[in-house]
């Protein structure tokens, strides 16, 4: 091809390229898919399918008045639970392995941009545990955080969000029947059975001694998680905060029996009891943390850790019936049921040798 | 920066490429240069500073010895210590920690290891200095000023992983006042090849690297079929990844109408593992040739000799790819086979007289590839016997599936929802194992056509490129966002 020709050819290509990209970023900026340039269009639904893309944004333009916080322990709920009972509307701000400065964090955005009216927090010890200085929201992608426009090119040229978010977004925006409330619900993609959680749990080597609670690490760390969740709970006395000991099984309460870190879980339950019971908006729930049935019954879990739809929803209604509240007058008690569940447990384990008994529970 | 991302396509080279006819359309030449050079060097430094400290100071220990030996006329004297400088920077860099942990492992040392990370291209970088001072002890090569030793050098289509250009195919182009004129033939072809090398790295090598890392991270758990898929996702993604990167590379060269040696030649359609050697790495291979094989006498000192000084090549080559004994098995397992090859060449040779015996000398050449790549490829040397024990297991258990899982792409999921729809979970798996063939197949049949490169060389882009091209490149930036980095930048 000669110079002329070339040149038509390369400027062809180019506009139609150009074209090409256009269409693709203006598309997903008009669906908008994560939230991430404004809320809702008419006929849309909130579709809600990566937590890691969706959470910031639909914390910044979508419409409720309530928040769900958590880990991987707390996505399961079916937020629409809480609406129906208290009349209002859930947004779920979840993070799988979320520290305690990630959720601050959602919380904040949310305060900024909604006024809440409940906050429901799904507190699982290892969230203050975890260091305050570490990146929050360390699971969310980055280009939709940062205030650089230009990192949105990452988003509205994304080959999943163009032929799969979008589209996703699209098709069940027509179905009549979709539930916001299990927003990032992954129960459906699980198998729920005792062989499928034994096979996820490795138990290695001699058990730890129990690490000590008076530890300068673990005191600074667990006081600076504590200060930032008392500052947000007595910075809106306006909002009811409904706090929930998270359900695990017993495979997880295993593992933190052989790491050591178990008695340093259980103080970090008591100290967040301890801080934020005082306040008037604040009130503490055991949801089913300590049910026996709950924890040792793998027929419900997928792995070590993780219950199913079923149990996910005893957790919310625990809070909703307002049963078993926790004070600091009865918070070691409820701690030592807990304890006695898992003493047993691994008395039993050392007496049998081999995991056999676990099905005993199933029911 | 990679040629792969977002601010390198749409900002980086535009603004180069401006900056450059620019300054040459009001003969500003040597401006031009530096303006290419200063170019270079951001695109290297751009994430990492201390890569430019790097890569200033190899350059400066290099042009400094070159002129020592212009002023002092001791050719060898700096030839060698500009030669000991670059191998020095090299074995700090890339080999130092593997050194002392095998030390230690022999002797039963506690020598600290300094986890130095790997400076991206140093490989290419160092051999390119290291043939521009062996040309100068040889008398081969002139002493170049500061600002055209370091656009040898730095180039940035080459820099990070090849071609590996000697100083006399790049220099006397940027010096050339001729090629200093935008060309639109030339840009046009470049744009082309640059396009076709993104598409072989973005939309196959990153999506058969996802079933080739699930293979070899999850060696145990692998049946017959899945290591098989394994593998060939891997042979395939190496090609894809390295030529399509080169591919970019003479694709960039041709948009600033330079000329860069081409470095793949449809390597998986070799008759030998030697005649591999000759179409994959090409420049690798005629740098060692040139420059380990000849010195070392070569064939000129009878037969024993020359195949020592193969397997010499070979084994130089595997250290060349990465520290590790993995690689180094390798280079010395394709050493000992060229070896063999070479004293039974006569007999191999009468296999290829008729077309069948070339096609199963052609097939048999292919697995031996296969087999080679496992030891490349294994996270460890433990890994090779264990890969090789699942693939000859001649076992189901069903992972295929998971490994099909595993190379999951957007393009998939609304087909997905369909076919669990219609046909339930069967017709579902069926359908991912079906696109795990199917991009094989793909595969397959692009390393067997003309390479990009031959079809843009030629010149035969019409009106139906046109919208072929588009799409591509659309496919390609929207799957940008899943940067993954290439292969040979890491060796």
């Amino acid at each position: 091809m000669d110079a002329e020709g070339s040149k038509k050819f390369i400027l062809r290509f180019f506009g139609l390229s150009a074209v090409l990209l256009i269409l693709a970023a203006v598309s997903v900026i008009v669906v908008d898919p994560f939230f991430h340039y404004h809320g809702l269009l008419p006929g849309l639904k909130s579709v809600y399918s990566r937590y890691e893309y969706q959470v910031n944004g639909a914390l910044e333009h979508l419409d409720y008045d309530a928040v769900l916080l958590g880990s991987s322990v707390t996505m399961n709920i079916n937020s629409s639970l809480f609406d129906e009972a208290y009349g209002i509307t859930t947004e779920k701000a979840v993070s799988s392995g979320a520290h305690c400065c990630t959720l601050v964090y959602y919380l904040e955005k949310a305060f900024d941009n909604r006024e809440l009216k409940y906050v429901f927090w799904g507190l699982d010890p290892d969230q203050i545990c975890y260091p305050i200085d570490e990146v929050a929201d360390q699971n969310q992608a980055l280009f939709l955080r940062d205030k650089n426009p230009f990192n949105d090119v990452n988003y509205f040229w994304n080959i999943d969000v163009l032929l799969d978010d979008m589209p996703n977004m699209l098709a069940i925006s027509r179905h009549a029947d979709y539930d916001r409330g299990r927003a990032y619900d992954f129960t459906a993609l699980k198998t729920f059975s005792p062989d499928t959680a034994l096979a996820t749990h490795f138990p290695e080597g001699e058990v730890t001694e129990m690490l000590p609670i008076d530890g300068e690490e673990y005191l600074k760390r667990i006081n600076a998680n504590m200060d930032s969740v008392e500052a947000l709970v007595a910075a809106h006395p306006e909002t009811e905060f409904k706090f929930f000991f998270t359900l695990a099984g017993i495979l997880w309460w295993d593992i933190h029996y052989r790491d050591g870190k178990l008695e340093r879980y259980y103080n970090a339950w008591e100290n967040a009891v301890r801080r934020l019971d005082k306040y008037d908006n604040v009130t503490f729930y055991s949801g089913v943390f300590n049910d026996r049935d709950c924890i040792m019954d793998l027929t419900h879990y997928c792995d070590y850790c993780h219950a199913d739809y079923e149990f996910n929803q005893l957790q919310a209604m625990s809070v909703i019936n307002e049963d078993r509240i926790i004070t600091e007058d009865n918070m070691e008690e409820e701690i030592e049921v807990l304890r006695g569940i898992i003493k047993d447990f691994e008395d039993r384990l050392i007496a049998d040798g081999n995991w056999d008994f676990l099905y005993e529970y199933t029911k | 920066m990679y040629f792969n991302s977002y601010l390198f396509i749409f900002l980086f080279v535009p603004i180069t490429l401006l900056g450059y006819y620019t300054l040459n359309h009001f003969k500003k030449y040597r401006p031009a240069l530096a303006w290419v050079v200063f170019a270079s060097l951001v695109f290297y430094s751009w994430a990492n500073l201390p890569l430019f400290f790097l890569i200033a100071s190899s350059i400066a220990g290099n042009f400094i010895c070159s002129l020592l030996m212009k002023k002092t006329g001791k050719n060898k004297l700096f030839g060698i210590l500009g030669i000991v400088f670059d191998l020095g920077l090299l074995f700090y860099f890339k080999y130092f920690d593997f050194f002392i942990s095998n030390m230690n492992a022999a002797f039963g040392l506690d020598w600290a290891l300094k986890h130095i990370a790997l400076p991206m291209g140093i490989s290419f970088y160092t051999f390119q200095q290291i043939s521009y001072m062996a040309d100068r002890m040889k008398g081969k090569a002139d002493h170049y000023g500061l600002l055209d030793y370091m656009s040898f050098v730095t180039f940035f289509p080459q820099l990070v992983a090849g071609p590996i250009v000697k100083h006399s195919d790049l220099v006397p182009q940027f010096l050339d006042e001729k090629k200093r004129k935008f060309d639109w033939v030339s840009f046009t072809k470049g744009v082309i090849l640059f396009v076709f090398g993104l598409a072989k790295k973005v939309l196959l090598a990153d999506l058969l690297a996802l079933g080739a890392d699930y293979a070899f991270n999850n060696v145990g758990s692998l049946d017959s079929l899945s290591s098989l898929a394994g593998i060939l996702a891997f042979t395939f993604q190496l090609y894809f990844d390295f030529s399509g990167y080169c591919d970019m590379a003479i694709g960039l060269g041709w948009m600033f109408n330079i000329d860069l040696p081409l470095n793949f030649d449809r390597p998986y359609l070799s008759c030998s593992i030697k005649e591999f050697w000759r179409r994959w790495h090409i420049t690798l291979g005629k740098f060692f040739t040139e420059y380990v094989y000849i010195p070392l006498g070569g064939s000129r000192k009878g037969k024993a000799r020359a195949l020592l000084n193969t397997l010499i090549v070979f084994l130089l080559s595997g250290i060349w790819h990465g520290a590790a004994w993995t690689y180094i098995l390798w280079g010395f397992s394709q050493g000992v086979f060229i070896t063999v090859e070479t004293v039974f060449e006569k007999p191999l040779a009468k296999l290829e007289e008729n077309k069948a015996g070339k096609k199963i000398k052609g097939f048999v050449t292919f697995l031996l590839i296969l087999g080679f790549l496992v030891v490349f490829r294994a996270n460890s040397l433990a890994d090779i016997p264990a890969y090789y024990s699942r693939l000859f297991s001649f076992s189901a258990n069903g992972n295929l599936t998971t490994l099909a899982y595993e190379m999951d792409n957007a393009l998939l999921h609304i087909p997905g929802i369909l076919a669990k729809k219609i046909g339930g979970e069967v017709l579902y798996k069926g359908m991912y194992i079906a696109y795990v063939a199917l991009l094989i197949l793909i595969s397959m049949i692009l390393c067997r056509g003309k390479t990009a490169y031959q079809y843009v060389s030629e010149g035969r882009y019409g009106k139906k490129l046109l919208p072929v091209l588009s799409i591509l490149f659309f496919f390609c930036v929207i799957s940008l966002s899943k940067v993954v980095v290439f292969l040979y930048s890491n060796f």
